[in-house]
């Protein structure tokens, strides 16, 4: 292997392990913002929304999932698909959240003109 | 020839390189004088937008996944990105886009009651929705405050 690639696989490595470490301490440390991540900002109270909920643990889930097939199958030199199944998964999860946010919207509005 | 190839290799990873340091410095120092990254992943109102939060974890790990396959032993090059990975990310564009309509509808649908229904008395409150009317807060739009409860 040349000297040259493997700088450019170290250049790599180094850039894109600093930067999702720099992203990961500001969202820590709350440089980044996530008020409001997982509450319903259209009650007169926010509170816990479990449409965010769920769509943020699937999204966790889904993601480590991922990750796990890549290092497990990254000797094959190619990435791992999506199962139809996982992909029903997040689409159902998107239609709730958004069905939600839908039906939040209409209510509010019908309310809103009576 | 062979030299002019890997001069232009080394040239091409130092531009890379210190690109790609800049920019990390400079998200590093944030609101001082750098790239701010506070508002990544919240709407302009100051909430976080799960859209938001969802798309930039897949495309991270995504970009990462794509790098580890790529700079594998047994690797061929760049990968191909399969079809169920690409629907994964158009799922998350999809519903970060549709999320971005309804909040334009309900803003629109806002400024049109504003303009239908002035507000009465002097104090510039705005329009107030009825309890629990959901999505429909108060819109300031006075200068002098005043404001509903």
């Amino acid at each position: 292997m040349s000297l040259l690639l493997v700088a450019f696989r170290i250049a790599g490595a180094i850039l894109l392990t600093a930067l999702v470490a720099v992203v990961g301490v500001q969202f820590a440390t709350g440089h980044i913002n996530t008020k409001g991540l997982v509450t319903d900002k259209s009650l007169d109270k926010p509170s816990l929304s479990p449409a965010r909920a769920q769509l943020l643990a699937s999204t966790l889930a889904i993601a480590a999932m991922y990750a796990y097939r890549v290092v497990t199958n990254g000797g094959s030199g190619s990435l791992p698909d999506i199962s139809g199944g996982m992909l029903m998964f997040v689409g159902a999860s998107h239609a709730t959240y958004i069905g939600g946010k839908l039906l939040t919207l209409l209510s509010g509005r019908a309310r809103f003109l009576r | 020839m062979e030299i002019v190839r890997l001069g232009a290799g080394w040239v091409l990873l130092a531009f890379i390189a210190l690109i790609g340091a800049e920019l990390i410095y400079l998200i590093a120092r944030g609101k001082r004088n750098g790239i701010d990254l506070s508002h990544l992943v919240s709407e302009p109102t100051g909430e976080a937008s799960m859209s938001r939060f969802q798309l930039l974890l897949f495309t991270i790990v995504i970009a990462l996944s794509v790098f580890y396959v790529t700079v594998a032993p047994e690797s061929t090059g760049l990968p191909d990105i399969p079809s169920g990975v690409l629907a994964l990310l158009g799922i998350s564009a999809s519903s970060y886009a549709v999320g971005k309509g309804l909040q334009t509808q309900r803003d629109t649908a806002l400024k049109q009651l504003e303009k239908q229904q002035p507000t009465a008395g002097s104090s510039g409150g705005g329009v107030t929705p009825p309890a629990g009317a959901g999505p429909y807060p108060k819109i300031p739009t006075g200068s002098t405050g005043g404001g509903n409860p």
